[in-house]
């Protein structure tokens, strides 16, 4: 069976133009601390989808960086959705920026596919690009903000072909050309065959490494992977392989799987009196996607596409279908739900904020009596699999999260993580950076980062991290480590300052450990750290039990730059306390402390 | 070699004079399943805690809980405290200590890599609001929040935290002063070196006097735990003849088939 004909209509980069930023300016639409989405104008600056936000910033310094709201690209691309339903039944939306239809009905009704793709085209014309002259017409959202959308984030594509993908592509291109593509029906696979493999993760959503893999194994372009038998491929790949080798050959009609769902599922909301208000249709709708949502458990099934149709109490209606490969949960479901009736109760009046229906200028005039969830394609719910070591769990999200929002209240430079770089002193051994800069947070953590059997990238070249170290203190470590070390003073019997030699001989066995209240300049000057950090002072004279030392350690002797010579005691007192401190130029320091 | 009864792993570590109780498989893969689960849910209202504080805290850390490290050994045990929840996933956020010792964060069984230290600048130290704020925010994101600067708080800020800590289900754990929170419990130690001569040896054991003091307590829990012992463990001193060092029970790979 040749799949379905689908038209692809496709913004790029829609979160930018929902955000409703200047022409001319360069915006970036951060996510998680990743871009998802830049301005035209951010991306010549070398600004990329799925760089860090630090690294954006870098980049373009002046980038303007907004935070991704879903809501809002749904509300804004209302407008587009609602200027073609005008022309089509039934849209499909997977995503805010992205919708599709079937081009068999409409195609016939207005005079063929090209006539079709025209019509579209011109009517995304009019709604993103209206003529200064014409402000009040119909349908038309903020002209401001729409004059920009080309100019902003580009031009958007529509592209017919046979198969969901070869659409997609296409409605690239056609973003890219200007003009909209028509693929002739069957000739899906030759138009893709010359392609490159990478958009199946840019148009198709297949992993990319997956898209690497196939790379590798020496298929250079989408036509390679068509000409494999599908046997071979089920056998190496498996599945998602197979799907790849649909996507490529231009016949993917549904995700695999998907079956139409057994007939009885749908869930209607009959409400004796119309609802006005937005909230509370929400509410409703969230407790629909419930019923569904179990109902379709109950048969071991998740949906894929669902259609939502909302009636007034005056006939009208709104139908939309939204589609997710991966499956909807009741939150997803409940989402698309609220996108759909926000907008509608918006109306298609000049962006009113109207959150009750019947109040915008022109439809709905009335409450809704009716709510329906109908699912229109299903497949067995095989679940995620999450992974049992190393996966990300909620408490990983949460914690990303907090710190992000840390950096964002206090600075960058204060949300800390350690990362080892070894070294002999227990200050050189680890090293607190930022946590912007470090990758706890990233989606594929490099397993390497503070693990001390491997060398860490971001050190300098030429500087082990992995060394055996010898001269470390054993075991156990302090837990309280001064990060500027303290100026103190130790005392023999006699009352005389204990000095090593240059051969590493004490003077005397040390006895007291004071604080240096006026200390000697004799050292390049260190900030000594605030007073009130815990257990962190020699709080007055300290009769020293119990003392081993000196470790001696001769650092980097061939660099005078940075060449230190240290020695280092640990000292028992008898206030229980015990300390590390070291001698550095007849300076002894308190380095840390078994707090 | 005879083999450990239960596993047919030959026995491989059992030093004289240790008694290696060996769990049988059921009991280990049980042990595993719940170091494993993906986090405790909120209705399960405990933390776990690490193995040598199960004397002190039978029941787990109480989620919603502040507790108060007190002593000479506040910082370890604050540390230590966290270990258990880091085994079950959780995050650890650590404020107001700029002097937080990583190594020995890791020696008590907390990788780094789930620790976020939040770090004042020494020229602007935060006011309470700034602390109000980001306490709040670590609160949301980490299940155990070490703090070191509760002095710098006012009451009713404290308060608030502590109120936000009971919805969240997290566990503040307050280090040296306890300021104006109220806890719910205080950890007190007193810690008793070992190894250290007159000029010779190095600081290798510990034992740690603790002491657990709470409002739903009649009366305090004491404990004496090695923190380390002289393998290097983490364990009650009461237990140390009957519990041999984990890695010792680690069979070795052999060649089969």
């Amino acid at each position: 069976m040749a799949p379905a004909r689908l038209v692809v209509v496709q913004c790029p980069q829609w979160s930018v133009v929902a955000a409703g930023c200047a022409a001319g300016e360069a915006v970036a639409v951060i996510h998680a601390n990743r871009v998802v989405a830049r301005s035209n104008v951010a991306a010549a600056a070398g600004v990329r989808v799925g760089q860090r936000r630090r690294e954006a910033q870098s980049r373009c310094p002046h980038v303007h960086v907004v935070d991704h709201d879903p809501g809002r690209d749904a509300r804004a691309f209302n407008k587009v959705v609602d200027a073609i339903a005008d022309l089509v039944p039934r849209l499909e939306l997977t995503m805010p920026g992205t919708l599709a239809f079937a081009a068999r009905g409409p195609s016939r009704y207005f005079g063929g596919d090209e006539a079709l793709a025209q019509r579209i085209d011109a009517v995304l014309d009019a709604v993103l690009a209206p003529t200064p002259g014409q402000p009040g017409q119909p349908g038309q959202p903020d002209p401001a903000r729409a004059a920009r959308a080309m100019r902003v984030a580009g031009r958007p594509g529509v592209g017919i072909a046979d198969g969901r993908f070869a659409a997609t592509v296409a409605a690239r291109h056609a973003s890219l050309a200007g003009c909209p593509q028509v693929i002739d029906v069957g000739g899906s696979a030759s138009f893709l065959a010359g392609l490159a493999l990478r958009w199946l993760t840019d148009a198709g959503g297949v992993p990319a490494d997956q898209v690497d893999l196939l790379a590798r194994l020496g298929l250079r372009c989408l036509g390679d992977l068509a000409a494999l038998a599908e046997p071979d491929v089920i056998a190496r790949f498996g599945l998602p392989g197979v799907q790849a080798r649909q996507m490529a050959s231009g016949c993917d009609d549904r995700p695999i799987g998907t079956a139409d769902p057994p007939a009885g599922l749908a869930v209607v909301n009959d409400y004796d009196t119309p609802v006005h208000h937005l909230e509370s249709l929400v509410f409703g709708a969230r407790q629909l996607a419930e019923r569904l949502v179990g109902a379709l458990a109950q048969r071991g099934l998740v949906c894929t596409q669902f259609a939502v149709v909302a009636e007034t109490e005056h006939g009208e209606s709104c139908e939309r279908l939204w589609s997710m490969p991966t499956g909807f949960g009741m939150n997803a479901m409940a989402e698309r739900i609220r996108w759909q009736l926000d907008g509608w109760a918006r109306g298609q009046g000049a962006g009113s904020d109207a959150d009750c229906f019947g109040d915008a200028a022109g439809e709905p005039t009335s409450g809704i009596i009716r709510l329906c969830l109908d699912p229109t394609e299903v497949r067995a719910d095989v679940g995620v699999q999450l992974g049992l070591w190393g996966g990300r769990s909620q408490a990983d999200d949460w914690a990303q999260r907090a710190a992000t929002r840390l950096a964002g209240l206090i600075g960058d430079e204060q949300v800390m993580v350690a990362e080892w770089c070894g070294g002999r002193q227990l200050t050189d051994a680890y090293r607190w950076v930022p946590a912007f800069l470090s990758s706890v947070f990233d989606p594929a953590p490099t397993p390497s980062r503070s693990t001390p059997s491997r060398s860490t990238s971001r050190l300098p070249a030429g500087l082990a991290a992995d060394g055996p170290w010898p001269g470390q203190l054993p075991s156990p470590s302090p837990a309280v480590v001064h990060p500027e070390p303290i100026p103190i003073v130790v005392l023999d019997g006699a009352g005389a300052t204990v000095t090593v030699s240059g051969r590493g001989v004490v003077s005397a066995p040390p006895v007291t450990i004071m604080p240096a209240r006026s200390a000697r300049s004799a050292m390049p000057p260190r900030s000594a750290m605030p007073a009130r950090s815990v257990g962190s002072m020699v709080a007055a004279a300290d009769v020293i039990t119990a003392w081993a030392g000196p470790w001696v350690v001769d650092e980097r002797w061939w660099d005078a730059a940075r060449h230190r010579r240290v020695a280092r005691f640990q000292f028992l007192t008898a206030s229980g306390r015990a300390y590390v401190a070291a001698i550095e130029h007849q300076q002894w320091w308190l380095v840390a402390e078994h707090g | 070699m005879e083999p450990v009864p239960g596993t047919g792993v030959p026995r491989t570590g059992a030093r004289a004079g240790w008694t290696v109780r060996n769990p049988s498989a059921p009991d280990r893969l049980s042990a595993l399943v719940a170091r494993v689960s993906p986090g405790a849910m909120a209705a399960e209202r405990t933390l776990a805690v690490h193995p040598g504080l199960t004397t002190l805290f039978p029941e787990g850390l109480a989620r919603g809980a502040t507790v108060l490290c007190a002593g000479g050994a506040a910082t370890s045990m604050a540390t230590l405290l966290s270990a258990g929840a880091v085994g079950g996933g959780a995050w650890v956020g650590v404020a107001g200590l700029p002097t937080f010792g990583v190594q020995a964060c890791r020696e008590a069984g907390v990788p780094s890599e789930r620790v976020v230290l939040v770090r004042e600048q020494p020229t602007t130290p935060f006011d309470d609001g700034t602390w109000g704020q980001v306490l709040g925010a670590l609160i949301d994101g980490f299940e155990i929040v070490i703090f070191g600067a509760a002095v710098s708080l006012r009451a009713g800020t404290a308060r608030r935290l502590q109120a936000r800590l009971q919805t969240r289900g997290a566990v503040l754990v307050v280090v040296g002063d306890a300021g104006p929170f109220a806890c719910d419990q205080r950890l007190a130690g007193v810690a008793e070196w070992g190894g250290l001569g007159d000029g010779h040896g190095h600081l290798a054991t510990r034992q740690v006097h603790l002491t657990l003091d709470g409002r739903r307590q009649q009366r305090p829990r004491h404990d004496t735990i090695w923190y380390p012992s002289p393998t290097g463990a983490i364990v009650p001193v009461g237990l140390v003849g009957a519990v041999a060092p984990v890695d010792e029970r680690v069979a070795s790979l052999q060649r089969t088939g």
